[in-house]
């Protein structure tokens, strides 16, 4: 309502010696406006270099060329790559649409036995790596996976029917994996409409499909379409599974094409990759524009009303025995054939397909090394402290940012804007700009825990800043008014009538950035040393050297004790009656 | 006690487009006083009394509360919110949820800085808040647990226990349903004359401000249009605004043939004939004059029947329409090209489509300046 200026922390007076002359942007906001631009304006001026200046065998920058852009647009391989991406981009948003929108419509708005479960199931494969859900999906499709075997049995044929190195293995795979996100995005969207359309278009004499598709459905279309545009981004800038699945089969995209001009050209072409990034970013910068118009308008269209509001179950009837049945199938395809042959794989000796005999030579050998091997308990040391980290630095961080920006404290707007910068740096190009930003350090730097930490910090501002945004806003203004008009200072607000009401969101803040910053591989692979493996990047290199069954055993531990961590928040979350979004 | 003088504060809408706010308000509180900031939404009310809880920074005016400089613009005087000792209940209550209801109450006491409280004194004070507004049973409960009119007791006791020199009342009642809100405006009538604390209120509720208010300051776009006791405001609007704001009104344009000077009689010409109209203020010949009498202030009869006063304006009409309302029946009468509303607790002898004849007393026919 008021665009006027707050009081400002600690300033007593306009015009006051505490306030920055000029500008009254109070000194608590200056210095995380600092802070965000240390961590945001070395990797952006490095990754532009980088692409600008022939590097040096040890790094440095030599000559000033555009050598590398007039290469990019000359050379044939980067307009397949963006055609290649393009495709798969969109076909992994459809099929994790699909997917999503089936799911989300079944939990939320009907009485589908079972229904509750799908956000534990969600919230667990959301802690699975990227990596061991594509390999898992390339055991089980690729050559002598038990699909091939099925068909070559019925087809008689002595070779393997489908090629899943492909760009349609790349579209189911991701498309899955994206899936829980999407249901969990979704589902909010689903529940803030209003029972009672769907009622009247009952009453009116729909069925239940039609309902579902005149009503639920365009009420929700807004909120989908955003949602598309987000997930075509994040499929646009994905590594993992064109990296696993298309590179093979020769599909390449744009961020297997940076990857490459670094880990596989010697000596790597930094700016090939320099050149590669800038260009993915200014397409993700133009995506992102059209997302933030897209979901705007979504806002708008959001259907929760004070009053009468109330977002009730529709009764399937006898129906909702297929509903359930979909659930299980899908649950089958996303959970559980690929942690099956994961399991699977884990207690063979070597791996190839599934066979009667490979059960008689089942043995724990694989876990037995993975048990006794110190670089793998280090790799799991350091994935959690990663995690954990990442999480408990970007949520106080992120609380403040917003809790000052919503409060609209002057100056804050721009803390808005530079927490929720770094989404526009696609995981693997934020990995080349922080890549450039550590070798150029005065001490050693590169490869360390904490410089990973901090890349990984700066990923997930923008992650943090979406729920901590969320939690800020469900605080009624005039519960701080009425602290400040009791006598309390601003800081005093802050931590005794702030913190303990945003306390929900700050705790699913910490699980989800803790999720996302230990799954992920993309934002670190170009980072680790052997001092700061994670267990991402181990399981992709396992892969890579055709370790299948160390990999299995290593990713089976890992996910239990993922799924250990995730329950534990789940029923936490429960016992208070957070929302889970 | 408190003095507002030349308060101007002014909103400006994102696309840089002036918008509203207040323009210069002026007024001045005495101790133990009620006073009502009373107006439609968007005439400054609000902006007025957040300005002086500190909530807003005005660009103009000084406010002055105990004789201390709470905002002056001349000095740049400021005071920090947490430092004006003034009491405020929010339109939303504004209980924390998080806290029960003696951490609610208590608050203020811990984290004011002026004076330290032991934990005994804190126990003592909170109760007593709380036991003056009924919640004393309540005070282990959390906060959570309390109904609407409950929160609003809290919220009084809370704005309470700082013992503030000055008490402000956002819409207090407006979340509260129509029964509940008759029976606390009464108790914070009384909560005020016991407690002695200045206060000020508002409120769009016209009949509200009329009940609770030692005085009214009638608001409309940022400015303070009529300031008085409320039978004055209501019996003597100086404006064809307050007229209509307050309580509902029957308008007739007229025209004044010569000068009128303040609280005189004088014979105006309207469309109806000449009526004896009371001026509040001084008004030059015009012809462009509202003339406004109160529906409960004109007397209807079947026509024909005698009325008392002699000296009583009056008019004949058909009835058009009867509502019986209980309490009272409203009669709408066709007069002339105007229609009237007239209430009366007697039931007349008459149905629509008789002639009937209204009568009303001079004092009672304002005149005023056409807006």
């Amino acid at each position: 309502m008021s665009s006027a200026p707050q009081t400002s922390l600690g300033a007593t007076a306009p015009g006051g010696a505490r306030r920055f002359a000029g500008f009254g942007v109070s000194p608590l906001v200056a210095v995380l406006i600092a802070v965000l631009l240390v961590f945001l304006v070395p990797p952006t001026i490095y990754l532009i270099q980088t692409s600008l200046y022939t590097t040096n065998f040890d790094g440095s920058f030599d000559q000033f060329t555009f050598r590398y852009y007039v290469e990019l647009f000359t050379n044939p391989r980067f307009f397949n790559n963006l055609v290649n991406a393009c495709v798969y981009a969109i076909g992994s948003a459809a099929v994790a649409l699909t997917l999503g929108v089936l799911q989300a419509w079944i939990v939320e708005r009907t009485n589908t036995p079972l229904r509750h479960y799908v956000f534990l199931i969600s919230i667990i494969s959301l802690g699975i790596p990227s990596v061991l859900y594509t390999v898992s999906f390339l055991l089980i499709l690729g050559k002598a996976g038990p699909v091939n075997q099925a068909l070559m049995w019925l087809t008689d044929s002595s070779v393997p029917i489908i090629n899943v190195y492909s760009m349609w293995g790349m579209v189911i795979v991701e498309g899955i994996d994206f899936a829980p996100l999407t249901f969990l995005l979704l589902s909010s969207v689903f529940r803030s409409n209003d029972a009672s359309f769907e009622e009247a278009s009952m009453m009116s004499g729909a069925g239940i499909s039609q309902t579902f598709r005149h009503i639920t459905l365009r009420l929700a279309t807004p909120g989908i379409m955003a949602l598309l545009i987000l997930i075509f981004i994040r499929a646009f800038e994905s590594f993992e599974t064109p990296a696993l699945v298309g590179r093979p089969g020769n599909v390449h995209v744009l961020t297997t094409q940076i990857y490459d001009s670094i880990q596989r050209t010697v000596p790597a072409n930094y700016g090939q990759a320099g050149a590669f990034s800038i260009a993915l970013m200014a397409i993700v910068i133009g995506l992102l524009l059209w997302y933030n118009r897209l979901s705007r308008n979504a806002e708008k269209y959001q259907t929760i009303t004070g009053k009468g509001f109330r977002p009730r179950v529709m009764d399937l009837g006898k129906w909702r025995w297929l509903t359930c049945a979909m659930l299980v199938l899908m649950f089958v395809i996303m959970i559980g054939l690929p942690v099956g042959i994961v399991v699977y794989a884990s207690f063979l000796p070597y791996y190839e397909g599934v066979t009667a005999k490979s059960f008689t030579l089942f043995t724990t050998a694989n876990y037995m090394q993975v048990f006794n091997s110190a670089s793998f308990k280090g790799s799991i040391g350091n994935t959690l402290i990663l995690g954990a980290a990442t999480a408990s630095l970007v949520c106080p961080f992120t609380a403040l940012c917003a809790w000052l920006a919503a409060r609209r404290h002057r100056g804050a707007w721009l803390l808005d804007q530079l927490a929720t910068m770094p989404l526009i740096f696609p995981a693997i190009v934020m990995g080349v700009a922080f890549l450039n930003v550590f070798l150029h350090m005065p001490f050693a730097f590169y490869g360390t825990l904490l410089s990973v930490i901090l890349a990984s910090m700066v990923r997930y501002l923008p992650y943090g800043m979406r729920y901590s945004y969320a939690g800020v806003l469900q605080v009624h203004r005039e519960l701080e008014e009425a602290s400040a008009l009791s006598g309390a200072r601003q800081s005093t607000t802050f931590l005794r009538v702030v913190v303990p009401l945003i306390t929900p969101a700050l705790i699913t803040c910490w699980l989800f950035v803790f999720l996302l910053s230990v799954k992920a591989v993309a934002a670190q692979i170009l980072l680790v040393g052997p001092k700061s493996q994670i267990i991402a990047v181990t399981l992709f290199d396992l892969w890579e050297n055709g370790q299948v069954t160390e990999l299995a055993a290593m990713g089976v531990t890992w996910m239990t004790l993922m799924t250990v961590v995730s329950t534990t928040f789940y029923l936490i979350a429960r016992r208070y009656g957070l929302a889970i979004r | 006690m408190l003095s507002v003088s030349g308060l101007f504060k002014q909103y400006t809408s994102y696309d840089g487009t002036p918008g509203g706010g207040v323009f210069g308000a002026d007024f001045a509180l005495k101790e133990g006083e009620l006073f009502t900031l009373l107006g439609p939404s968007g005439c400054g009310k609000t902006t007025t009394l957040r300005s002086i809880a500190g909530l807003e920074t005005p660009q103009q005016g000084r406010i002055q509360l105990k004789d201390r400089d709470l905002y002056n613009s001349a000095t740049g005087a400021n005071v920090p919110m947490y430092d004006r000792d003034i009491g405020m209940v929010f339109q939303s209550y504004a209980i924390w949820p998080h806290m029960t209801v003696f951490e609610n109450a208590a608050y203020p006491l811990k984290v004011g800085r002026k004076k330290k409280h032991s934990s005994a004194e804190i126990e003592r004070k909170v109760k007593e808040a709380l036991d003056m507004v009924g919640l004393g049973a309540f005070i282990q409960r959390p906060s959570t647990q309390l109904s609407g009119g409950q929160q609003q007791r809290l919220a009084l006791a809370r704005a309470f226990t700082r013992e503030p020199d000055l008490l402000l009342l956002d819409e207090p009642l407006s979340n509260l349903d129509a029964q509940l809100r008759e029976q606390m405006r009464s108790e914070l009538k009384r909560l005020q004359k016991e407690t002695g604390v200045t206060a000020i209120y508002v409120t769009h509720d016209q009949s509200e401000a009329l009940a609770i208010s030692d005085r009214i300051a009638v608001m409309n776009e940022g400015k303070i249009v009529q300031l008085g006791a409320p039978k004055e405001i209501y019996n003597r609007p100086t404006s064809e605004f307050v007229a209509n704001f307050i309580g509902r009104t029957n308008l007739i344009h007229g025209e004044l043939a010569a000068d009128a000077s303040a609280e005189t009689i004088r014979s105006v010409t309207t469309a109806l004939g000449p009526l004896n109209c009371f001026f509040p203020a001084a008004v030059p010949a015009t012809k462009s004059l509202a003339v406004v009498v109160r529906p409960e202030h004109i007397r209807i009869r079947k026509a024909g029947t005698p009325i008392e006063a002699e000296s009583d304006n009056r008019l004949t009409g058909t009835l058009t329409a009867e509502t019986y309302l209980g309490e009272i029946v409203e009669y709408v009468v066709a007069a002339g090209s105007k229609e009237f509303l007239v209430r009366t607790p007697f039931v007349q002898p008459i149905a629509p489509g008789d002639a009937v004849t209204l009568a009303f007393a001079p004092d009672r026919t304002i005149a005023l300046i056409e807006a």
